[in-house]
Formats: C-alpha cells, sequence, structure tokens
C-alpha cells in the first residue's frame, strides 16, 4: 500500500514506532545529555554545523543540477556511457551508489542506462569484456579484429583477440588450418576451386567439413567464455564464426555473437553459421546473403573496418559494440 | 535563543541516528558499505526534521497508541511533502514505494 509511491504503509508503522520510542524513551535522555552542554559549547557547536550543512546543501544541489545536465545530453546521445561515467563527479557517484531506487523523472532512460554502465565497470573494471575470434589464415581477418579491439578500447571495453583454434587442447583444427594455408600460398589457383568446390557443397545443406572440424572447439569457447566472463564475441574469420556457432547449437551461449565481414562476398559455409548479427562491408551484399539462406534482420551494413574513420564513433551506434 | 540551539542540536542529533540507521539498513541488504542520505555528510536532514516537529507538536502526548498513530501521520506527511518538493526542485525521486508495499 503506498500514496504515489512517496509514503508507504510499512514506512508509517516504521515511523509511528519510532515516534514512540523518541518520546518516550530516547528524548528524555537525550534532553539530558544535551543539557549537561553550557551554552558557549553550543553557540561553537551550532555555528559549525550549520555551516557544515550550508556548505554540504549547496554541493549537493550543485552536484544534482551537473547530474540532471549530463542526464539531458546522454538522453541526445546514443550509447557513450563510458564518455558520460568519467564525467561523474564524487557526489554523483554516490547517489547512483547510495540510492538504488533513485529515478529521474525527466531522463530515467539515460540514469538507468548510465547506472547500469557504471556498476558493470565498477564490477569489472570495464564496460565490455569483448572476445575477438580471429584467426592467422589471413592477414585482413587480424587486422580487421585489431582495429574493432582498438575502437572498442577507447570506449571502454576490455578486448582479447584469440584464435578460436588455439583454444582446444588437440590439434586437430590447427594443423588442418596450417596444411590449408600452405597449400592455398603454394598453389594459389586452388583456392579458386576450394571456393567454387565449397559453393557447391554449401548448396546441399549439409554441415560443412569445416563446421565439423571447428565445432570440436565448441566446448572449449564456452568454458573460455565462462571463465573470462566475456560478455559478446565477435568474430572476423569463418573459424570464429563457425566454433560460436556450434557452441550455441550444443549448449547456447549466453552472450551474443557477431560477425564481422571482411570479404566482400558470402564466402562458402558463412551461410552455414548463426550469428546474432553480421556487419557486411556494404548493404548491396545483403542481398546475396538473404539469397544463401541468412535472414535479413541479422545485418548491418557498415563501411569496412579497414577504414579507420568508420570506427571513431561518429554519434551512430554500432549495434553491440557501442 | 539558546532553546533555538538546543533544538537544533537535536536536529543534529536525529539527522545523524536516521543516517545510521538508513546506512546500516542499506549497508546489510547491499552487502557493501553504503552512506544514505541525500547530503554527503553522516546526517538524514529528514530524520531530524521529523523528531524535532514529533517533539514540538507531539512531545507532551504519553499516550503510546495515540502517540504512534500521531506519528505516523505526520512523519509520513513530512515524508511525502520532501520527495514530491525534491522533485519538484531536482526532477528525481530518491524513493519509490510503487513497486513495495
Amino acid at each position: 500500500m503506498n500514496l504515489n509511491g512517496r509514503v508507504c504503509l510499512y514506512g508509517a508503522l516504521v515511523f509511528g514506532a519510532f515516534s514512540v520510542a523518541l518520546v518516550l524513551g530516547i528524548h528524555p535522555v537525550v534532553t539530558r545529555l544535551t543539557q549537561a552542554v553550557p551554552d558557549g559549547a553550543l553557540h561553537i557547536v551550532c555555528a559549525c554545523f550549520a555551516l557544515i550543512l550550508l556548505i554540504d546543501l549547496l554541493t549537493t544541489i550543485g552536484g544534482m543540477q551537473k547530474l540532471n545536465r549530463l542526464l539531458r545530453d546522454a538522453a541526445h546521445s546514443f550509447g557513450h556511457e563510458q564518455w558520460f561515467i568519467r564525467r561523474l563527479g564524487a557526489q554523483q557517484k554516490r547517489m547512483l551508489i547510495s540510492f538504488p531506487a533513485l529515478i529521474s523523472t525527466r531522463y530515467n532512460q539515460a540514469l538507468q542506462k548510465i547506472r547500469q554502465a557504471f556498476f558493470q565497470i565498477r564490477k569489472k573494471g570495464c564496460f565490455m569484456k569483448l572476445l575477438m575470434l580471429s584467426c592467422n589464415t589471413g592477414e585482413g581477418h587480424n587486422s580487421a579484429a585489431h582495429a574493432l579491439a582498438e575502437a572498442a578500447q577507447t570506449k571502454g571495453h576490455e578486448t582479447q583477440i584469440v584464435d578460436p583454434l588455439s583454444l582446444g587442447t588437440d590439434r586437430v583444427g590447427e594443423v588442418a588450418s596450417s596444411i590449408y594455408n600452405r597449400m592455398i600460398q603454394k598453389v594459389p589457383e586452388l583456392f579458386g576451386l576450394i571456393y567454387r568446390a565449397g559453393d557447391l557443397y554449401s548448396s546441399t545443406g549439409i554441415p560443412s567439413p569445416v563446421y565439423r572440424v571447428t565445432s570440436r572447439y565448441a566446448a572449449r569457447l564456452r568454458e573460455y567464455i565462462a571463465q573470462q566472463r566475456i560478455d559478446a564475441v565477435i568474430s572476423t574469420h569463418l573459424y570464429g564464426m563457425e566454433v560460436a556457432t556450434a557452441a550455441k547449437r550444443q549448449g547456447g551461449l549466453p552472450v551474443p555473437c557477431f560477425s564481422v565481414l571482411t570479404d566482400y562476398t558470402c564466402i562458402p559455409f558463412l551461410a552455414e553459421t548463426r550469428q546474432d548479427l553480421y556487419f557486411i562491408p556494404h548493404a548491396d551484399l545483403k542481398e546475396e546473403f538473404i539469397r544463401r539462406g541468412i535472414p535479413e534482420e541479422k545485418f548491418a551494413a557498415t563501411a569496412s573496418p579497414f577504414e579507420p574513420s568508420s570506427l571513431i564513433p561518429s554519434g551512430r551506434r554500432r549495434p553491440g559494440i557501442g | 535563543m539558546v532553546e533555538i540551539e538546543r533544538y537544533f542540536l537535536w536536529f543534529l542529533i536525529y539527522s545523524f541516528l536516521g543516517w545510521a540507521y538508513e546506512s546500516l539498513l542499506y549497508t546489510v541488504s547491499q552487502k557493501k558499505p553504503i552512506n544514505r542520505g541525500f547530503l554527503n555528510g553522516p546526517y538524514c536532514p529528514i530524520y531530524g526534521t521529523g523528531a524535532v516537529l514529533n517533539l514540538l507538536m507531539l512531545g507532551k502526548i504519553t499516550n503510546p497508541i495515540l502517540l504512534f498513530f500521531a506519528g505516523a501521520l505526520a512523519d509520513c506527511a513530512l515524508e511525502y511533502l520532501t520527495s514530491w518538493g525534491m522533485e519538484k526542485l531536482f526532477h528525481a525521486r530518491w524513493w519509490d514505494y510503487r513497486n513495495t508495499l
């Protein structure tokens, strides 16, 4: 039972009990004790505390005005909670900590977002812990991962770049991967052949050999995510996507998985992966991916991660990474 | 003047006791040290104000039942006014019982 949320029955009962205790029990004692205070000391104590309370009150009013200004700005920007958290002073931080139920009547959404991010950072030391799955098969994938990691770090996220095939205890994947690498380096024509064969294979709908090999690492990926308290997985290479897909299928993943595609085409076997969102270099590529069986809503067209300008936050939020 | 100063001293004492009560309550429930109160220092003026108002208005009452109800009513009125006033001034609510009993 409450009245506009401002007072409640439970509070009333506590106040009633306090009133009885105060008038009949506590105050007679307090009166006796304070009567012993000489007038001179009373003047000094009162003057000091009046000053302290005044300063505290002014500090608090100023602090609340600053909080409201920050919230107003935050309400008109997307993401960038990190930026606002850095601007919180001691007074605003204490308010967030001491009043878990504090709500803003004007910018509550912004307040709750900042509160959530603030506590996340206090608890974990960073906003989000992002696991980047790259692969040493191509430097392109690695540089994409590094570029993304750099951009994420500037926003307060912690990043790790890991080759998913180094997660396992057996070396099947690594060996297979290095054989494949050496093969296509020595005989580049094979690359095209494998691509075409892969395309053909993909159309059958049978899980690919890549999936078969990489899925062996799924359990290890799940363990890793739990151990390192990862918040999201971002793959810049097919292997990572395949491992994440297998992990999702085998027992679910508690975190979202994203792919940043560096190729300007839908590479073989990509369509068998299941990610929460695929970032593609250009919107025109969507059609090809949709034809291969990935639902339209799973795409976000962003510029290629190699262009640094596309990584610097320009006020537009990148889903999941921002 | 000394009379007013006595009341101010009592206001300070009960503000501190109120702060101690609130902070203890939240330190236990949140499992971490919590410094409650609108102001930064170790005092909750609303408790001091409530106590002084109670003493001024109900100080002569000796019947505990009457005291209980009159105190509950007076303090709720103060809490309501404070909540309303702070919302008007700062566009925020420090407590909200809409989801509690």
